[in-house]
């Protein structure tokens, strides 16, 4: 009840959502970077290694929901900053459009780079396909 | 509280308020780095993993795993551990937990993040100095 009255407050969701992000970047950053850098340390990074990393399907999940979920929480903390230093109103939300912009950019630029791997076939921007 | 001490404190009192103020700027800071390393991170794996192929992933990649840029990716989480660290304390306050001891549970998650990154330093450091 008390959550649902939170609710209607306005920058409640992005407050909200800032911290359930940030927990959730906790799991799915870490296990990114144990992933790539710490696992197997000093093995050489090429692409059929990555083809390879990307066969576990938890994998591919992990870096799906982490592209998802941190180029939220990278622009909305920046919206934050924008807030601080005293961003009201049509400039506030002139920021959150460019935010949006760069997200959605983000979010597609990443994807690409994702997606040969997840999919086994090139996103729309891929020129070449991964090969094993 | 001498004069100079008071001074300080109100230097520091941003925003009506000084505890953690330190810890506040920091992850402002450490925060919009991070962006910008985002973006360059997805601009430079994008570039390579999908425009050229397998032949210009794989020359980009190996030109990153020099001993310099290992540097830097130590570098670079442990500026992620302490957002991160930091970030988790704040969750904690905002959900009402340990608020009476701000300070001890800050060192406290400082100290735990001290530790991964040691395990980190552990970990990638041979590929600096052994390599």
């Amino acid at each position: 009840m008390r959550f649902e009255q939170a609710g209607r407050r306005p920058g409640f969701w992005a407050w909200f959502l800032q911290r359930l992000s940030g927990a959730a970047l906790v799991v799915l950053l870490l296990y990114h970077l144990w992933v790539q850098h710490l696992r197997h340390a000093g093995e050489s990074i090429t692409f059929s290694l990555e083809v390879r990393r990307f066969l576990s399907g938890l994998y591919q999940a992990v870096d799906v929901l982490l592209l998802a979920a941190v180029i939220f929480h990278g622009l909305n903390g920046v919206r934050n900053v924008a807030i601080d230093l005293g961003a009201r109103g049509k400039g506030l939300w002139l920021v959150s459009c460019v935010l949006w912009a760069a997200g959605l950019v983000l979010l597609v630029w990443g994807l690409d780079a994702l997606w040969p791997f997840v999919a086994g076939k090139p996103f729309f921007l891929t020129l070449n396909p991964p090969g094993v | 509280m001498s004069e100079r001490a008071l001074k300080r404190r109100r230097w520091l009192a941003v925003r009506g308020y000084e505890t953690g103020i330190w810890a506040y700027l920091l992850h402002r800071l450490s925060g919009l780095f991070l962006v910008g390393y985002l973006f360059l991170h997805i601009a430079v794996i994008s570039t390579a993993a999908s425009k050229n192929g397998r032949v210009n992933f794989n020359q980009t990649l190996g030109f990153l795993q020099q001993p310099f840029f290992v540097v830097l990716d130590v570098l670079l989480i442990g500026v992620v551990l302490y957002h991160a660290a930091n970030g988790i304390r704040v969750i904690l306050f905002d959900m009402g937990f340990l608020i009476r001891r701000q300070r001890t549970v800050f060192w406290t998650f400082m100290a735990g993040a001290a530790v991964v990154w040691g395990y980190v330093l552990a970990r990638l450091m041979p590929l600096v100095i052994g390599g």
